[in-house]
């Protein structure tokens, strides 16, 4: 990418602190995510996703510590920010809905104004403006106007999402992080407001940070996606080439836990075993205890992020190298 | 299978038939006061069969009354009508009230969280122990428990055995779920949304064991899910429902090749497709799932639905049979 990356991250770190010692929850994860991109992030529970999108925000509670890396919003190192300077850089800079934000309204208060509250808070706009915002959000995420003076209750799981979206989208972000937006909806309405989502970003040009756990959700919406596992990403490169030659064998895993409504029915099978504990995890490679195309190496030597394709980044020592594996496809 | 899973299906109740056969089932909550009545008709005339060796997929949205289906079934509530024929027998009138031991012992249930369903304070043996001491009496149950332990995929067993619920993953917990469900050598299991609490790579494994069990055991499944992907893997035939209502039913692959219902099609093309991308600006079908509270007459998905026609608003369409095991309640299809 030659212009600059609305979001740069470099050699993150996150610790829990636990009183077992502490759970290496992001482990040495560099990306980037370029202006009007979706970058997505997949992976497990536990994986490190949602510490990354908390750390980018700096909302991270203890026992969580940033114990190293860097992480820039165009250029400018967020870690390192001021109380203002990073007021300001949240909601502007980058704004985040939450995983089951729709349980995250307040609910004796109408949706409108909990819109409003937040443009009243970080902006100067008199009453009648934020009134006018609020409205046009709504237009934006595709409610009626009428609903601001509903509450919470009122409203669909589908529609509070909305709301949410709409909230996170007040202050024009030009980074939008989302974490399993749509994970508690149904899939008819999940549908509808991930494909709201993308034609409001092709209007406003905002980047958008994904996170979920569906790989097969996250190669549509997404344009470029990283594969996580036990706090490291294991494979990064455009979403459709994952998709179509994974080579990472925790990716061609994942991808062969869904199964699809179309074509020949096969047998899956999934991954055996568990994910690893953060706090003694495996030696060498992370995923070698569940790994069907486990090396001898890996269990002493762990495999670092290498670009063996251009554009797509993998970890791993099965695979390699990588010739025949791009050939025999799987 | 045969005509027998159409609701309209009528005949008394043959010895030969299927395991689990249901009639017509409703339930209504009533939830309003004496002055406004207001009821939810959260299941209306629901009539499927279940045999032996056979997964039974049932699928829809929240609130389209498959859990309901399911507790109707396991009695833990009582329906406001319909029937239940258990081998041929009409249960709800044979078993008033509750459910008799060997009832019970036919038809098990796993739930959704294996976090909620596993005793903290009891052993892994514990868990399948106690069944088996209840409905088969035996005190020599600890053998049983380890082969249980070990037809669920534990290895070894007998270590797994002596460990506490927080001692496992939440795919452990499900097999150890499994398997206490297996400990009393049901007919039926009635699988709630076994999967979608856990992590994704784990979710082949217990669907792989749901169908090893009905091969090998051959013990039928209810397996209610919101996942039409996975219906279609381990679903012999399946059943869609919205709105309480059933809408339609076919072998599973010919249902997502061809579906009929407009709620099918909707559904369909709300799966994932990572091939196609996601398609932009088309005008289908959308919106909520309405209330369940005092319906109005006609087909629930008249709001909806692309192919709304005058006759949609005013009633129910009856179901359509369009090949012997394909069936349809649409008024497109006559």
């Amino acid at each position: 990418m030659t212009e600059q990356p609305i979001l740069d991250i470099q050699n993150l770190y996150v610790e829990y602190l636990t009183p077992r010692g502490p759970a290496q929850a992001v482990n040495n994860v560099s990306f980037s995510i370029g202006a009007g991109e979706v970058f997505g992030l997949a992976g497990e529970s536990g994986c490190g996703k949602s510490t990354i999108a908390h750390s980018i925000l700096r909302v991270l509670r203890p026992p969580a510590v940033i114990t190293g890396g860097q992480i820039r919003f165009r250029g400018q190192e967020v870690l390192t920010m001021g109380d203002e300077a990073i007021e300001a850089f949240r909601w502007r800079g980058a704004a985040m809905v939450f995983q089951s934000a729709m349980n995250s309204l307040n609910p004796v208060i109408t949706v409108g104004e909990q819109v409003m509250d937040v443009l009243e808070t970080h902006t100067k706009m008199a009453p009648a403006e934020r009134r006018e915002r609020a409205e046009e959000l709504f237009e934006i995420v595709g409610i009626e106007n009428k609903r601001l003076t509903s509450f919470p209750h009122q409203m669909s799981g589908g529609m509070r999402q909305r709301v949410v979206i709409a909230i996170a989208l007040a202050l024009n972000p030009a980074l939008l992080i989302m974490d399993e937006p749509t994970t508690a909806l149904d899939v008819v309405v999940q549908k509808d407001i991930l494909r709201q989502i993308r034609r409001i970003k092709e209007k406003m040009g905002f980047s958008i940070l994904f996170i979920t756990h569906d790989v097969s959700l996250m190669v549509e919406i997404s344009d470029r996606m990283g594969i996580m596992y036990a706090g490291e990403i294991v494979e990064l490169a455009k979403s459709k080439e994952i998709f179509n030659n994974p080579i990472h064998p925790y990716t061609q895993g994942l991808l062969s836990s869904f199964p699809s409504v179309t074509g020949q029915k096969r047998k899956l099978s999934g991954i055996p075993g568990t994910p690893p504990d953060l706090i003694s995890p495996p030696r060498g490679c992370k995923f070698h205890p569940r790994c069907v195309k486990c090396q001898p190496i890996e269990t002493e030597r762990a495999p670092r992020l290498t670009e063996v394709l251009p554009g797509h980044w993998v970890a791993a020592h099965a695979g390699m190298p990588l010739p025949q594996i791009a050939a025999g496809g799987t | 299978m045969t005509l027998q899973t159409s609701p309209t299906a009528q005949s008394t109740a043959t010895p030969a038939g299927p395991a689990l056969d249901i009639r017509k089932l409703s339930k209504r909550f009533d939830i309003g006061t004496i002055l406004r009545r207001k009821l939810v008709h959260a299941l209306t005339d629901a009539t499927f069969t279940v045999d032996r060796g056979e997964v039974v997929a049932l699928v829809g949205e929240s609130g389209s009354g498959k859990s309901t289906t399911a507790r109707l079934i396991s009695r833990l509530i009582e329906p406001t009508s319909g029937e239940i024929y258990l081998d041929g027998k009409n249960v709800l009138k044979s078993e008033p009230g509750s459910a008799s031991l060997a009832y019970r012992r036919a038809i098990q249930m796993i739930f959704q969280d294996p976090y909620g369903s596993l005793n903290p304070a009891m052993t892994i043996g514990a868990h399948i122990q106690r069944p088996i001491g209840i409905h088969r009496g035996g005190r020599n149950a600890k053998e049983g428990v380890v082969d249980l332990l070990a037809t669920v995929g534990f290895n070894p067993p007998a270590e797994f055995a002596a460990k506490y619920p927080y001692q496992l993953s939440g795919g452990q917990r499900q097999r150890v779920a499994i398997a206490r469900a297996l400990a009393v050598e049901p007919e039926i299991i009635l699988a709630d949304e076994p999967v979608s609490m856990l992590d994704v790579s784990i979710r082949m494994g217990i669907l792989n064991l749901i169908e090893e069990l009905k091969e090998k055991r051959g013990i039928g499944f209810l397996y209610i899910t919101h996942d039409l992907a996975s219906a279609r893997y381990i679903g012999d035939r399946t059943i869609v429902m919205y709105a309480g209502h059933q809408v339609e039913c076919a072998e599973s692959t010919e249902l997502m090749d061809q579906p009929a219902h407009p709620y099918t099609k909707l559904l369909l093309s709300a799966v994932p497709n990572p091939e196609a991308g996601l398609v932009t600006g088309d005008d289908e079908a959308r919106g909520e799932i309405p209330s369940l509270i005092n319906q109005p007459p006609g087909c629930p998905f008249a709001p909806r639905c692309p192919h709304v026609m005058d006759v949609c608003r005013g009633a129910m369409p009856a179901v359509t049979h369009l090949s012997q095991d394909h069936w349809v309640r649409c008024h497109l299809h006559p």
